[in-house]
């Protein structure tokens, strides 16, 4: 729920809970208004009477629908307070009753006894009520109308500027360069949190692109003095008269190079992809590619005695780098080789959907779930850096592409669905 | 075959000109892009190994002036990998072959020798080992005159001796060169056995003597120099 709606909705319920308030004062004070004025018209009409019977009018020209006045013994005159009581009396044309205001009194008059008894219907309670309800709802609903007003224009317009920030927060992206500028504002909380904001954004990209900015120079670094060391343990081979241990000795150290050096460019490829996330316009001919690549791994899968069946359509194109294309399908080739029995099998199978490679192999010794996590090796006597699922992943992942491991009744199955 | 080598790494340089000089090699050096250009414009190499990255500029624009002062120069860069562009923008300028750091010197010297023979003979020439005669052209072996047939594997192996002829070949090497960067999939590159037995029976049975001397635990070596 947006802030201004709830504080409108709170602001309405509070509204609420005083109109009730105020309506139930309003309906006593006028009850207690409304019960002042009759019993002050009632006292007139008690005074008149008087006078009129000291002007000496007879009590039948007097005596009305209202006004009833009797003569009493004068002995039983003992209270001559004016009292005042709420009863019922007839309706005058309905056959219903409601409610009268009475003033009754003894009174002496000219030496002669009078009993007076003065009624008359007041305002209902009833209609009272029905009033200030009515009051109240419409004060009520003009007060909800000019809120929601309210509320529209100052979203509209006072917070136009957070909106923005906010769509500032959510489009933020800290793989990129760029920053899209705060819209200005007068208002201080927005402006002192725009700063705020974009102190941060500045800040989290900096760091994030020195990072990516030493990873791909430590890595690069790292090439040249490898290409260095393996280099003079090749001239130190050209050397004569080495003995069998030192030719070991020799041959160790250059794999541990190898390794190291396969590492460092794996990771610096990972890198690459996430700097470089931009998916590109043109399509690249995966048919064309997937079939070079096969070309090279049926060698390779030869060796091993595994057998390799292919099944790819024509002019499948989609919109990657060519480069990642052949690094994702190179990689997948490469698993399917490497975690495979001798004289077992790879099926490629490559449509517009998508590509799925599967194999024989013996089921992985890890979690599914972590297969595509950085170095996570199958096996200790393996070669793999554990890296090639990390980088299929990464370019699946820029490229939104869906991927998908399986492994049922000893077959590995991969599958990406473009 | 004269060389000029581009590198700014004195110690890969070094790496270098020490393994290619054993050879039939004359190797000149530049360290930077204005030693490169200087010794460019002066004189004539057939082959320039160019490292792309250099302190004082880009290896691309020398070799946009190589091409511009002598396009029979034959060009092999040398880069770092990962550089994802380089290689096709490399050799759409006009470089004969690309090689990613790090790599195995004997690679290097089999490219060199097979760039210096596409350049300076367009492939018809004949590469002379012994009794062994080489067509790279038509990839026919002859033995004393007469064919012999090999594999296509078989083939680029003894030309990768030939190449290398006299230095240690490990397996490792062997392997990468003739099944690529991706062999690195198969446990052990004891399968390189298999080839080299097959080149050896098929070589020894057309009548040569067998060149092919293993280094026992470290490779091979094709020599007629026998230990």
């Amino acid at each position: 729920m947006r802030l201004i709606v709830k504080t409108t909705l709170f602001y309405l319920l509070i509204s609420l809970i005083v109109f009730s308030i105020g309506g139930v004062a309003a309906l006593r004070l006028i009850r207690l208004e409304v019960d002042n004025e009759t019993d002050y018209s009632l006292r007139d009409s008690y005074l008149d009477a008087r006078q009129a019977i000291e002007r000496g009018v007879s009590l039948s020209a007097l005596n009305t629908r209202k006004v009833r006045i009797d003569s009493i013994p004068i002995e039983k005159i003992r209270d001559t307070t004016l009292i005042f009581s709420d009863t019922l009396g007839p309706h005058p044309r309905l056959d219903t009753s409601e409610p009268y205001r009475m003033l009754t009194t003894k009174k002496v008059i000219k030496g002669q006894g009078y009993h007076f008894v003065i009624q008359d219907v007041f305002l209902e309670l009833d209609d009272s009520y029905g009033i200030v309800v009515k009051i109240m709802t419409r004060l009520f609903l003009l007060l909800g109308g000019i809120s929601v007003l309210v509320m529209f224009v100052i979203s509209r317009v006072i917070f136009r500027p957070f909106r923005i920030t906010l769509r500032r927060i959510e489009d933020f992206n800290v793989t990129r360069t760029d920053t899209m500028p705060f819209p200005r504002t007068s208002t201080w909380e927005f402006k002192h949190l725009n700063r705020f904001i974009g102190r941060m954004m500045q800040k989290a990209q900096r760091d994030y692109r020195a990072l990516k900015e030493f990873a791909e120079n430590a890595s690069h670094e790292i090439q040249t003095p490898l290409a260095i060391a393996q280099g003079k343990l090749e001239l130190l081979m050209e050397t004569e008269g080495m003995n069998r241990q030192q030719i070991e000795f020799i041959q160790s150290a250059q794999a541990s190079l190898g390794r190291l050096s396969k590492t460092s460019e794996a990771l610096l490829l990972l890198t690459r992809i996430e700097n470089q996330a931009l998916i590109p316009k043109n399509k690249t001919d995966l048919s064309k590619v997937t079939r070079q690549l096969l070309g090279t791994f049926r060698d390779l899968a030869a060796l091993r005695g595994i057998g390799m069946t292919i099944d790819v359509d024509d002019e499948v194109e989609v919109a990657i780098e060519p480069a990642l294309s052949e690094i994702m399908i190179s990689n997948l080739l490469k698993n399917a080789v490497r975690h495979n029995y001798e004289n077992g099998w790879i099926r490629v199978n490559l449509d517009h959907q998508g590509l799925v490679i599967a194999n024989t192999g013996a089921e992985p010794t890890i979690p599914i779930d972590q297969l595509f996590d950085r170095f996570q090796t199958l096996g200790k006597g393996n070669h793999s850096m554990g890296l090639g699922l990390a980088i299929v992943q990464k370019i699946c992942e820029i490229h939104k592409y869906d991927i998908k491991y399986t492994f049922d009744d000893g077959i590995h199955r991969l599958n990406v669905n473009f | 075959m004269k060389l000029l080598i581009v590198e700014d790494e004195s110690e890969l340089l070094q790496n270098i000109v020490t393994y290619l000089s054993r050879g039939d090699i004359v190797c000149e050096t530049a360290d930077s892009y204005e030693a490169a250009r200087i010794k460019l414009t002066g004189y004539a190499y057939d082959i320039v190994v160019l490292d792309l990255m250099l302190p004082d500029g880009n290896g691309f624009e020398i070799l946009k002036l190589l091409k511009s002062i002598d396009p029979e120069t034959g060009v092999l860069i040398i880069s770092a990998k990962n550089a994802l562009d380089d290689k096709v923008k490399g050799l759409e300028l006009g470089a004969d072959d690309y090689l990613t750091k790090p790599f195995h010197l004997p690679e290097l010297n089999a490219r060199l020798k097979s760039i210096y023979r596409r350049r300076k003979f367009q492939g018809r020439d004949e590469i002379v080992f012994g009794e062994i005669i080489i067509h790279p052209d038509t990839h026919e072996v002859l033995i004393d005159g007469e064919e012999i047939i090999l594999t296509v594997k078989e083939y680029e192996l003894l030309l990768f001796f030939v190449a290398n002829k006299g230095r240690v070949l490990t397996k490792q090497t062997i392997a990468e060169h003739l099944w690529g960067d991706n062999v690195d999939v198969l446990d052990s590159f004891d399968f390189v056995y298999q080839h080299i037995k097959n080149l050896r029976k098929k070589i020894t049975e057309g009548g040569s003597p067998d060149y092919i001397h293993t280094i026992y635990g470290l490779g091979y070596k094709f020599t007629e120099r026998v230990n």
